[in-house]
């Protein structure tokens, strides 16, 4: 895969729109699931996932050889998803959940295909549960954690992703995992 | 509590599989021991666990489709200015070479008149310069699209440009060597080159301009 994507980054410095097309194809799916844990919802995640791309090719200039692409795409798409929750508390029309004891959304009722919600309730309660207790960790732990659970990069490709020393990336990992943990118990005891 | 925060590290450590052997059992050990640690170490683990469990969503699939209409179409202007970017040393190569043509060229043209190095003694005659018997220049002297008549005596290097030496009474070129009783620096004529390179870049521009204009 290393020599074909030189190859095709090669292309896209040129301008050429179906080499971007094969990294699109290689590299969406695990942005756009780095940026639904970051960011809790299909329509944002959508829209960064879409911005993070079009960002990469206008700035594929600024990506220097020596440098691996993973890590530089996702350090496009955390600092979108940051800059994303700081400037914007956009609208929910079709992500908010249907009522408080029901955990699916308008969006998921219009896409859902395949066997009914009740084979899976289970998993899909579990991930909400987790996904929601991601979403109250503060940024810089949520990152790390989805960075490193989600998108199993290893701690170096991490700390080249969000531009933070490895040590500082350890820290924020443990941190995040003891958040979560207090916040498992809660869940359990309540 | 106060034990928790000793192997809480440690424990982040395990589950990033950093802890050497001997750390391991040493920490293992504890963990028999010790039940507060124990749940703690549990309620990590299923962190972990539940976090690796995590589903991937799907995606939407119209996802590539919206990328691919959102890329900027690369216009001319852009292209070259790309490539100028992308070889700087290459671009920069060819500007200062289209300026020194270019210079080359202009300074040939505008320099027809005659000119030549200031002296007291030396005589100007039309496009002829008089170096007179008693004369002695001192320093280099420099000559511009003239004749010249050498009679005196130059000390240092006489540079002909576009020039040339005749003799007072023979009027006939002389071998360069004849005249070194003359000159006691180097005699240099520059017109054979500047009409060499003068050809050259008129060449090498025309076949650029072909090239450019289709």
């Amino acid at each position: 895969m290393d020599f074909r994507l030189n190859q095709l980054i090669k292309q896209v410095k040129k301008g050429n729109h179906e080499a971007f097309g094969e990294i699109i194809d290689y590299y969406q799916h695990g942005v756009y699931q780095h940026c639904y844990r970051m960011l809790g919802n299909h329509h944002d995640a959508q829209e960064i996932t879409q911005e993070t791309f079009v960002r990469a090719y206008t700035s594929i200039q600024s990506f220097k050889h020596k440098n691996k692409f993973a890590p530089w795409l996702y350090r496009i798409a955390t600092n979108l998803t940051i800059d994303w929750m700081r400037k914007k508390k956009p609208l929910h029309i079709l992500d908010q959940p249907i009522s408080d004891d029901y955990s699916s959304t308008h969006l998921d009722q219009i896409n859902s295909e395949g066997p009914t919600p009740e084979d899976c309730l289970e998993i899909q309660e579990l991930n909400d549960t987790v996904q929601e207790a991601l979403l109250e960790l503060p940024i810089k732990y949520r990152s790390v954690i989805v960075l490193k659970y989600v998108r199993d990069l290893s701690l170096q490709e991490i700390a080249e992703s969000l531009d933070l020393p490895v040590g500082t990336v350890k820290t924020h990992l443990h941190r995040g995992r003891e958040a979560l943990r207090k916040s498992l118990v809660k869940t359990i005891r309540s | 509590m106060a034990c928790n925060q000793i192997f809480e590290e440690e424990l982040h450590r395990l589950l990033n599989s950093e802890l050497t052997h001997d750390e391991e059992n040493c920490l293992k050990h504890h963990l028999m021991e010790c039940k507060e640690c124990q749940t703690h170490y549990q309620e990590l683990k299923k962190v972990d666990h539940q976090l690796l469990e995590i589903e991937d969503v799907q995606i939407p699939n119209d996802l590539k489709q919206n990328i691919l209409n959102q890329l900027p179409k690369d216009s001319k202007t852009k292209k070259f200015s790309k490539s100028v970017k992308e070889h700087p040393l290459i671009s920069a190569a060819v500007v200062f070479f289209i300026m020194l043509f270019a210079s080359t060229l202009s300074s040939f043209h505008s320099n027809q008149q005659m000119s030549l190095s200031k002296h007291e003694d030396v005589i100007t005659e039309g496009d002829r310069v008089i170096i007179p018997k008693s004369a002695i220049i001192e320093g280099d002297f420099i000559v511009r699209n003239a004749e010249v008549v050498l009679e005196g005596k130059v000390k240092g290097n006489l540079t002909l440009v576009n020039s040339q030496i005749v003799d007072s009474h023979n009027h006939h070129d002389m071998q360069v060597a004849s005249w070194s009783h003359h000159v006691d620096g180097k005699v240099v004529e520059i017109d054979q080159y500047f009409a060499w390179m003068y050809h050259k870049v008129e060449h090498e521009f025309k076949n650029f301009l072909s090239f450019v204009t289709p």
